[in-house]
């Protein structure tokens, strides 16, 4: 019998693949110099001390070097990049007064349906800035605070975000951290207080039209005591032939006996760098749950981390990566154990075909308080033809003798035996193995919200089924 | 003479995160006055010269160039074992490297199988328990078609010695590999091993126990590069670290293109007996071929409770138990070698 080699296509695009001229745009130069900063700070009418926060991050920025571990970024060259993009609109909460252009952007990507059927508030942020952002009324009479960033640090809550504004994600961390320290716009601000539970989720979503531009938007989360809240978050971006960035950050404070769950879907265009920092810090008892799907980008670095600093505390990351032809994902996360008692699990799926280079790459790090704690760390790699790569690159360091550690990492390719059992009960050889690399990435569809797992399917299974060659 | 000097090596295939400073490992190079004259013991189908063997030039080791270039620097004698085509060692290669009081030696093995050939080489490292310095041995080895090598390499030298062993091997159509590696003492050991399954269907297996104490650090990197069709390798790990003991363990498969139809398998079980030791694991699969399997396997920590409970309960105490816990594992190694001269040698140190 010939065996016949799947096939499963890429992505098909087309649904976030579509673009507005950006002529109504104001815009800064290209590249990144004080001035620049200055002009955007002034802009955005920052307080003194976040003028003089990112001007600092420059000089940080400009210190630092370039990482030398990861895919190639050569293709990156900040000289070419618009650091802010400001379109023609004010923040509103009310979609009729968002420019017809930008609405339909949103409406085609079914932000304002969802927002009707099933979220509790949304922001929706077009290039630098936010356009859109409304929470419904019963989750703000809890007291919950959504709203952006930019107006937070105006209002009451500016001593909080002064506080904890790159706190966890110092400007020190990494080039693209100072970067964004630098450059930031746009992005959430969230606060949950104590002991209420939001329901149903907030989302943000981030739109990045402008060709060569930069986005970077910041996403800072309070979750106080005993609260909950399921956050998600959104992005996608059209395809250029110029290469564009995405140095986002997000801080998630998780508090005493609070849950978080932060989910994402990451659609960036295959032209785009996505240099994003995300961390969490979670104190005694908390939860932080990230669910994350990474399937755009050209480049991606992205290694959400939780910082487990209180007795008891407790992280769970679950992500699939699908990396494609050009696409280099390196993908996975890290954990830090601080105290004890404190739990990790980690669970991921990563595909390749087509010549996408898909990297798992995770650290947990057990400290010495961190007596009697545990964490379990299982990869699992598909690779679909031979012309693809799919590296794991798991460390873990372990300084004291009371905690357990288990780590499974596994690679292959489609088995014979799965596809010829399907087949055995009546399944074409097509169906069957469109039906094994389906199931194999349902690990993160399965934490979504039913909706979110429908654009997973808008992502993954309906691209899989009958695209057998 | 050489210069005192710190060397990069045990270098990572792909780098990770910088901060977790796992990406190689610095080594402090003592004073080298010479090379060790080496204690040879060798069967008669095996013939020994001074002379480098040509087969191993260009076979990588796992520590890396730095310790090529170390041992070219000092000039270091390279002896060179061979054994032809076909035939089969009545008994195992001994090679004993006694450093004595004071080491400040760097040796070169080359090791030559013919195709079809059979050879146990048993490689002892010992000094005295106070001896100090720094030493190095290299052993490079090109295994032919359908040859079978068993190679034991036995590490108890002196806790202020620092050791590097650097091995590398070149695996031709059908060759076997099996390497026993055992680490009982020694201030600082840097053991690198890479091999090259080169030829279609060639085979390695590693099996590696450790016992680390006092404040000894023990540095590992291996790597096993899959380049032939249908190749299979296998390294198992099993060890205790005591008091403030180190250990760093780099395991890396690797399945460049075209390696169609091979299998990798890691496993590592460290046993964590003390709250100051420092226990750094990183295994890495890097795959560019789809119809491979890889596989990794790692449990750190310290005695399950159950295993303690239930051991505790048939009158063992704690102590009686972690000892017959490092037995075991040292064991497990050591029952694996094939010559029993070396195992009654390190009867001590096994049931």
């Amino acid at each position: 019998m010939t065996e016949e080699k799947t096939y499963v296509e890429d992505i098909d695009r087309s649904l976030y693949d579509f673009r507005y001229e950006d002529k109504d745009a104001w815009k800064v130069d290209e590249g990144l110099s004080a001035d620049i900063i200055k002009t955007i700070s002034r802009e955005k009418n920052d307080p003194e001390w976040m003028r003089e926060f990112r001007l600092r991050s420059l000089e940080i920025y400009n210190r630092t070097p370039m990482v030398d571990w990861g895919p190639d970024i050569e293709g990156l060259d900040m000289k070419n990049i618009v650091t802010y993009v400001r379109p023609n609109t004010k923040m509103t909460a009310d979609w009729e007064d968002v420019p017809e252009t930008i609405r339909d952007t949103f409406e085609k990507l079914g932000i304002p349906q969802a927002e009707r059927e099933s979220l509790a508030g949304v922001g929706a942020q077009y290039d630098s800035e936010l356009v859109y952002h409304n929470v419904k009324k019963e989750v703000a009479e809890q007291g919950v605070v959504y709203t952006d960033l930019e107006s937070a640090m105006h209002g009451p809550y500016a001593e909080m975000i002064r506080s904890h504004f790159m706190k966890l994600v110092p400007p020190t961390d990494h080039k693209f951290a100072a970067l964004h320290g630098a450059v930031w716009s746009g992005g959430s601000f969230v606060y949950v207080p104590p002991g209420v539970s939001v329901e149903i989720p907030l989302q943000s979503y981030f739109r990045l039209n402008a060709p060569g531009a930069g986005q970077f938007e910041h996403t800072l989360i309070i979750v106080d005591k005993g609260a909950y809240l399921h956050f998600i978050e959104g992005c996608s971006a059209p395809k250029y032939n110029i290469a564009n960035l995405h140095a986002g950050c997000v801080e998630l404070y998780v508090g005493e006996d609070a849950v978080l769950r932060y989910s994402t879907i990451e659609n960036w265009s295959k032209n785009m760098y996505n240099l994003n920092t995300k961390r969490a810090k979670v104190e005694k008892g908390g939860k932080v749950e990230w669910i994350s799907g990474s399937f755009g980008s050209h480049v991606s670095y992205l290694y959400p981390m939780s910082v487990l600093d209180g007795e008891g505390s407790r992280s769970e990351f679950t992500s699939v990566t699908f990396a494609g032809k050009g696409q280099n994902l390196d993908t996975g996360c890290k954990v830090v154990h601080n105290a004890p008692g404190t739990t990790s699990y980690v669970n991921t799926r990563s595909i390749s075909k087509s010549g996408g280079i898909s990297t798992f790459r995770s650290s947990v790090v057990i400290g010495n308080k961190a007596k009697n704690s545990k964490s379990a760390v299982s990869c699992q790699s598909l690779m679909l033809d031979d012309i693809s790569r799919s590296d794991t690159i798991p460390a873990m360091d372990v300084r004291t003798d009371q905690a357990d550690v288990g780590h499974e990492a596994r690679i292959g390719r489609i088995s014979d035996d799965a596809v010829f059992y399907l087949m055995s009960r009546g399944l074409s050889e097509e169906d069957a193995r469109a039906l094994i690399v389906s199931g194999f990435a349902d690990n993160v569809g399965k934490e979504l919200p039913l909706e979110y797992a429908v654009e997973m399917n808008n992502l993954i299974r309906l691209e899989m089924k009958g695209s057998i060659g | 003479m050489g210069d005192t000097n710190t060397i990069k090596l045990n270098t990572l295939p792909a780098a990770t995160f910088r901060w977790l400073r796992m990406n190689d490992a610095s080594c402090r190079v003592g004073t080298i006055d010479g090379s060790l004259e080496i204690s040879e013991e060798f069967p008669c189908e095996v013939c020994a010269e001074g002379i480098r063997a040509p087969e191993v030039s260009g076979i990588r080791t796992g520590c890396g160039r730095a310790v090529d270039d170390l041992l070219a620097k000092e000039n270091a004698a390279v002896r060179t074992y061979r054994i032809e085509d076909g035939e089969k060692a009545g008994h195992a290669l001994r090679l004993d490297f006694p450093y004595g009081k004071s080491a400040g030696k760097a040796n070169g093995v080359d090791i030559v199988l013919g195709a079809g050939s059979e050879l146990v080489t048993v490689m002892d490292y010992t000094s005295e328990p106070d001896a100090e310095g720094f030493a190095a041995v290299r052993t490079k080895i090109c295994a032919g078609a359908k040859s079978h090598l068993t190679l034991v390499q036995i590490v108890r030298v002196g806790e202020k010695m620092t050791f590097v062993n650097d091995v590398g091997v070149h695996l031709d159509d059908g060759a076997e590999l099996s390497v026993i590696h055992l680490f009982l003492s020694g201030g600082k050991i840097y053991q690198g091993l890479q091999t090259a399954l080169f030829g279609t269907g060639s085979t390695m297996r590693s099996d590696t126990g450790y016992i680390v104490r006092g404040g000894d650090l023990l540095d590992m990197n291996y790597n096993a590069v899959h380049t032939g069709k249908k190749t299979v390798s296998s390294m198992t790990v099993n060890g205790v670290l005591r008091d403030k003991a180190s250990k760093t363990f780099r395991g890396t498969i690797d399945f460049v293109r075209g390696s169609a139809g091979s299998a990798g398998d890691e496993t590592e079980d460290v046993l964590l007996l003390s709250d100051d030791v420092i226990n750094r694991t990183i295994p890495l699969i890097l795959c560019a071929e789809e119809d491979v399997s890889g596989n990794h396997g790692a449990t750190i920590g310290r005695i399950p409770e159950d295993m303690l409970f239930y051991l505790s309960a048939r009158g063992l105490s704690e102590k009686d138990i972690v000892r017959m816990l490092e037995k075991a594992r040292l064991d497990a190694v050591i029952r694996r070698i094939p010559d029993e001269k070396t195992r009654e040698q390190l009867s001590q140190y096994s049931k």
